[in-house]
């Protein structure tokens, strides 16, 4: 049977090749859009293990968090502990502007402990106030080694006045591929919030973490309420809901690709359909001579599936493939601007399902037809 | 040389003649070529909407003076003291202290998130920005939770009209009047009293940006440099188009890049699936072409005949989505985040003749495209075989 179906397939192979072709830029563009779609709703967070809180102010993503909170936060039942946060886009060298993360030296790396960082470089983070740690890409990039001293001009003013802001690099970290939030730039909380002019005692953000992943929802309700009436009221989210709905404000990115891809595969399925429709018409004499030597309408019908099946399956074969190698080979490149694209399981299961659905399109018609056919109609080619 | 014209324009014509013989492997090729017109049209008509409400705020006889090194307006913080030396300086006609801050909307009808921009204002802002009128409602009141909202967010948002109430910071606003800009991105923003809203976030005397009336563009430069020689002002003045472009300008080059790649992409799908048709057209033509040539025509007006038909069908295909697209698009509105300013943008989509000029020259350069190959396939045919085949 099997083989039948992929010798029909070779009869006419520029057509066959033609419509696989198409089939396959499809599932290309469905990969390449899925992954993009992913990426910048966060998807990506879903399989994190972490339990951890982004406790940002409610009402701006400007508005800033009084540091009493991180106590506050901590004497929540279930709460671990709470680190401050501050990103800050500062210059190097007047050109190239790169964002610094200002965290605790104590908490970050028990509330990331997906980051890989030796022991001597955590330590050396601890023991001078103006240490910093940067992302081994980044150090590379700008050909820092350890020790040395590292300026940036940032848009906090100092308390004295000045813009320039003096940094000792005590070493490199890194993240494994996997792993959502790239590394940034660290700077200690301390030796900044006690140097800057602006916003002493207050952060951006604050990230908690929280002894159990089931407890998210409860404490991020808790902490809400508990700020609501303050000056500073709170809106908590898990990681990856935080993420989320920052991407959806961005533009409504997933409405976006899912019309593209829809576009796409109206006329994939309009051309497959009607290159099916034409192949039924071809061949109808056959099927009558099939039917006749004892193929029931069932085994007829499945030999199309099996043919229309092939062409849907390597579409789709090639396409993801086709993507997954694009998005691997322009990674490196294009990562800094687009973050790290892939194909995940995700897109490869929703992928399967649209090319069933486009299989079972293609072939409805055509199958109907078969099913009401008969051996002596076919055989006039009717 | 008439006789080789009429021999090619007979074939061709016998051809379309015939057209309608091959209509639904036609229609493959159209609509093709028409989801792909639709997508490219749809991200042209985005990039466009958004570039017209970045180019419609700017004013060269305007500048912004921000705190140096910050990004938007809402992460500058400027004393009222350096609004007053801003006002002395030469070459500056009138000031405008201003305070944005950034809400998200928390009101019942919101379906995606959002964070609205609220400026407070002063008589000066509308002194400067002629453009700025209230068309419905009336003015807010000094000293009340008050705001008039901008056209396009009421058209957005529908927790944002006339006459409701919205809760923004933490405070009920009433909504009394409905202002336009020129189709600027104030429009995408609410305006209440400056003293009103500097006194709800704590703000005391602080603005966060000045605007700033200028003599004559040229002023510009005479300004810069009498705020760079007083240390009191650590301020970066900039023109108001410079500035307006640097906040999103970036987003719609990337917007415009993606769509014509997608476009790119599907395109090359489209004369896959064009491939297909072309091809069967040549095949079903085969004895026809084979008399043609047994009878002294030659293979031009055959390739000729071929090209016309794709190209024929690929502008067909442009058409419906050209139409497709401006009837689906055109001023539909959408918003995207200012992510220097953390507040949303409101846009029309715009369709335009450029943009169907664009898309429709994609069409016939697919259309051209894809009858490629089959065209040489089909003077290439023997003669001989091709008459015996029947």
């Amino acid at each position: 049977m099997w083989f039948l179906a992929l010798s029909n397939l070779k009869r006419r192979l520029p057509r066959t090749l033609f419509t696989w072709l198409g089939i396959s830029i499809a599932f290309l563009l469905f990969g390449l859009l899925r992954a993009f779609v992913e990426y910048s709703l966060g998807e990506r967070f879903i399989a994190e293990s972490h339990a951890r809180l982004i406790v940002s102010p409610r009402y701006s993503p400007l508005d800033s968090l009084p540091l009493w909170y991180i106590s506050a936060i901590e004497s929540i039942d279930g709460v671990i502990e709470v680190e401050p946060h501050q990103l800050l886009a500062g210059r190097i060298d007047g050109k190239r502007s790169f964002q610094q993360l200002v965290a605790d030296p104590q908490k970050h790396f028990s509330i990331f402990p997906e980051y890989v960082v030796n022991d001597g470089a955590k330590v050396a983070f601890l023991a001078e106030r103006t240490a910093a740690l940067a992302p081994t890409d980044l150090a590379a990039e700008f050909g820092w080694t350890s020790g040395q001293k590292i300026t940036i001009e940032s848009p906090y003013p100092r308390r004295d006045g000045g813009k320039l802001w003096e940094f000792t690099l005590v070493g490199t970290y890194d993240a494994p591929e996997n792993v959502p939030v790239r590394p940034m730039f660290l700077l200690r909380w301390d030796y900044f919030d006690g140097a800057r002019t602006f916003g002493a005692g207050t952060a951006n953000w604050l990230t908690a973490r929280v002894s159990d992943l089931s407890k998210l929802d409860a404490i991020a309700r808790e902490i809400d309420t508990t700020f609501a009436n303050s000056a500073n009221p709170t809106r908590s989210h898990p990681h990856a809901a935080a993420q989320r709905e920052l991407a959806r404000q961005v533009g409504d990115i997933e409405f976006v690709t899912s019309c593209i891809i829809g576009c796409a595969f109206f006329a994939v399925i309009f051309s497959t359909g009607h290159v099916v429709m034409q192949m039924l018409r071809e061949r109808i004499r056959e099927f009558g001579v099939l039917a006749s030597i004892g193929f029931t309408r069932g085994r007829i019908m499945t030999l199309l599936i099996a043919e229309v099946g092939a062409l849907c399956f390597f579409g789709f074969v090639a396409g993801l493939g086709g993507a997954s190698l694009i998005l691997d080979s322009a990674g490196d490149s294009a990562r800094g601007v687009l973050g790290d694209l892939h194909v995940s399981a995700n897109t490869v299961a929703l992928g399967a399902s649209v090319a069933a659905l486009t299989l079972a399109v293609v072939v409805g018609i055509p199958c109907r037809a078969i099913g009401r056919m008969t051996a002596a109609a076919a055989l006039r080619g009717r | 040389m008439t006789a080789m014209l009429r021999q090619w324009l007979a074939v061709v014509g016998f051809n379309l003649g015939a057209l309608r013989l091959r209509g639904a492997s036609s229609l493959v090729v159209v609509s093709g070529v028409a989801s792909v017109v639709v997508v490219l049209v749809g991200l042209l008509a985005a990039t466009e909407g958004f570039d017209r409400v970045l180019a419609r705020g700017g004013d060269a006889t305007r500048a912004i003076a921000l705190r140096d090194g910050v990004a938007g307006e809402g992460g500058s913080t400027i004393s009222a003291l350096q609004v007053a030396l801003l006002e002395d300086l030469p070459g500056v006609l009138a000031t405008s202290g201003e305070l944005v801050v950034v809400s998200a909307i928390e009101g019942p009808a919101i379906d995606r998130p959002a964070n609205i921009g609220m400026r407070g204002v002063a008589d000066a802002a509308f002194l400067i920005r002629p453009e700025v009128n209230v068309v419905a409602g009336r003015m807010f009141t000094l000293g009340r939770k008050e705001a008039i909202a901008g056209r396009r967010a009421e058209v957005e948002y529908d927790d944002i009209a006339l006459g409701s109430t919205v809760a923004l910071r933490g405070e009920d606003w009433r909504i009394v009047g409905i202002f336009e800009a020129a189709g600027s991105a104030y429009e995408s923003e609410v305006w209440a009293d400056l003293a009103t809203l500097q006194s709800g976030v704590g703000r005391g005397s602080n603005v966060g940006s000045v605007r700033l009336r200028l003599a004559s563009p040229d002023a510009l430069e005479e300004v810069r440099a009498a705020v760079a020689a007083d240390g009191r002002l650590d301020l970066e003045v900039q023109s108001e188009i410079a500035w307006l472009s640097s906040q999103m300008g970036h987003v719609t080059a990337l917007i415009e890049s993606f769509g014509y790649i997608v476009g790119g992409i599907m395109g090359l799908g489209a004369i896959f699936a064009g491939l297909n048709t072309m091809y069967a057209a040549v095949e079903k033509r085969r004895t026809e072409i084979a008399t043609l040539r047994a009878l002294g025509f030659d293979g031009t007006g055959i390739v000729l005949s071929i090209f016309v038909e794709g190209a024929l069908l690929a502008l067909l295909g442009a058409c419906v989505g050209c139409a497709a697209g401006w009837v689906v698009f055109n001023g539909w509105t959408s918003s995207m985040l200012n992510q220097n300013s953390y507040s949303q943008v409101i846009y029309e989509f715009a369709v335009t003749p450029a943009t169907l000029t664009d898309a429709t020259l994609l069409a016939l350069a697919l259309g051209v495209l894809g009858c490629l190959a089959p065209a040489i396939h089909a003077v290439r045919q023997n003669v001989a075989a091709s008459l015996q085949q029947d």
